[in-house]
């Protein structure tokens, strides 16, 4: 006899002992509780949704954005195109293209830290900017909006520079002492 | 009726929409059968009430995981037994190295000593696999897959567990039946 065997022979009656009822009130406390449960998975879901929403929009504007900023990726208009492009659309081009390059040189600025004084003015040119931006996405030709945008982005430039200057003067006589 | 009752395909549909009318329905049918296992589990009301709502609450949001309607008891069983597990888990001490240990603590009121009263005063954890083999049919790997540990341990745990529990039933006139489980 193995000791399963021995074991089961041991075993008490414990099957005969009468079954319980639960309490009245388990049942409502259960519902409750699933009640609860619905409701805040519904809120959940309300809230992705809205978030999705947001973030397809979002998207869909960085698009809408980057496709009117991209520098012309494609090679440069011959000089006989040129000369055959109205005064404005070259300038137009030329607008965009140091955009461009005021913006690959931002990118690079904003790694660096910017003391309190700039801030201020560094968070009014991104509003700026973002206001400009909107008018961009609705007229992305219009040469004197992307001048402004140039100019905003030049002071921001100067601003992240000159922030990243005082750090290292900082950082040079703390090494000193 | 008890786990073995079978659900009909209807209204296992009718709870994977989660149909309220139909979660009662099904409440009212396995509510006796959780309520004693919980009970007999636990050894005390309270601590089965959460094992029983936190239960039928899992069983009911996850009813879309359960494939056939007629194993919907032996799933909600499975799940009460999880639940008072994890109720019980932070109670669940090692065993002891000697039996004197066992002997000495929590001594029984020969007034109130009979199989019921006997059971509940047992240790959570001898009192759940005394409860699960013997009155639930498990196997001992079936309990100790349950509660994480070996075959070994389950056998010892149940031994001790009808060791500390016999005495006092035959103290009291209360003759343990001895019965053979069906495998």
């Amino acid at each position: 006899m193995n000791n399963d065997a021995i074991n089961d022979m041991n075993s008490l009656n414990l099957s005969s002992l009468p079954p319980l009822d639960p309490p009245p009130a388990l049942w409502a406390s259960i519902r409750s509780e699933l009640d609860q449960r619905q409701t805040a998975r519904r809120h959940r879901r309300g809230t992705f949704s809205a978030s999705a929403v947001a973030a397809v929009a979002v998207a869909v504007l960085a698009v809408v954005i980057n496709l009117v900023h991209q520098p012309n990726l494609s090679p440069g208009p011959d000089s006989t195109s040129i000369l055959a492009m109205s005064a404005d659309e070259s300038a137009l081009i030329q607008a965009r293209q140091v955009s461009a390059l005021l913006e690959a040189s931002l990118r690079r600025q904003n790694l660096g830290a910017v003391n309190t004084v700039s801030v201020e003015s560094l968070v009014w040119l991104e509003n700026e900017l973002g206001w400009l931006d909107t008018r961009l996405a609705s007229n992305p030709n219009d040469l004197d909006l992307w001048q402004q945008r140039n100019q905003l982005l030049n002071e921001m430039n100067r601003l992240y520079g000159q922030s990243s200057w005082q750090a290292q003067m900082q950082h040079a006589s703390l090494q000193q002492l | 009726m008890d786990f073995s009752t079978p659900l009909d395909d209807i209204s296992l549909a009718a709870l994977k929409k989660d149909c309220r009318r139909t979660q009662e329905k099904v409440y009212r049918m396995f509510s006796p059968a959780a309520w004693t296992l919980a009970v007999r589990l636990c050894g005390c009301d309270a601590q089965a009430w959460d094992a029983v709502q936190a239960g039928f609450v899992r069983a009911f949001e996850r009813a879309g995981q359960v494939r056939q309607a007629d194993r919907f008891g032996a799933w909600l069983k499975r799940i009460v037994i999880n639940q008072v597990m994890d109720l019980n888990r932070h109670r669940f001490e090692p065993l002891p190295e000697n039996d004197n240990a066992l002997e000495t603590t929590k001594p029984f009121n020969h007034e109130i000593l009979d199989l019921e009263k006997a059971l509940d005063r047992l240790e959570s954890m001898d009192r759940t696999v005394l409860w699960l083999h013997d009155a639930e049919g498990m196997t001992h790997g079936e309990i100790a897959e349950l509660v994480g540990q070996t075959v070994s341990w389950s056998k010892s745990r149940l031994s001790r567990a009808r060791a500390r529990i016999r005495p006092s039933l035959e103290d009291t006139g209360h003759e343990p039946v001895v019965k053979v489980m069906p495998r």
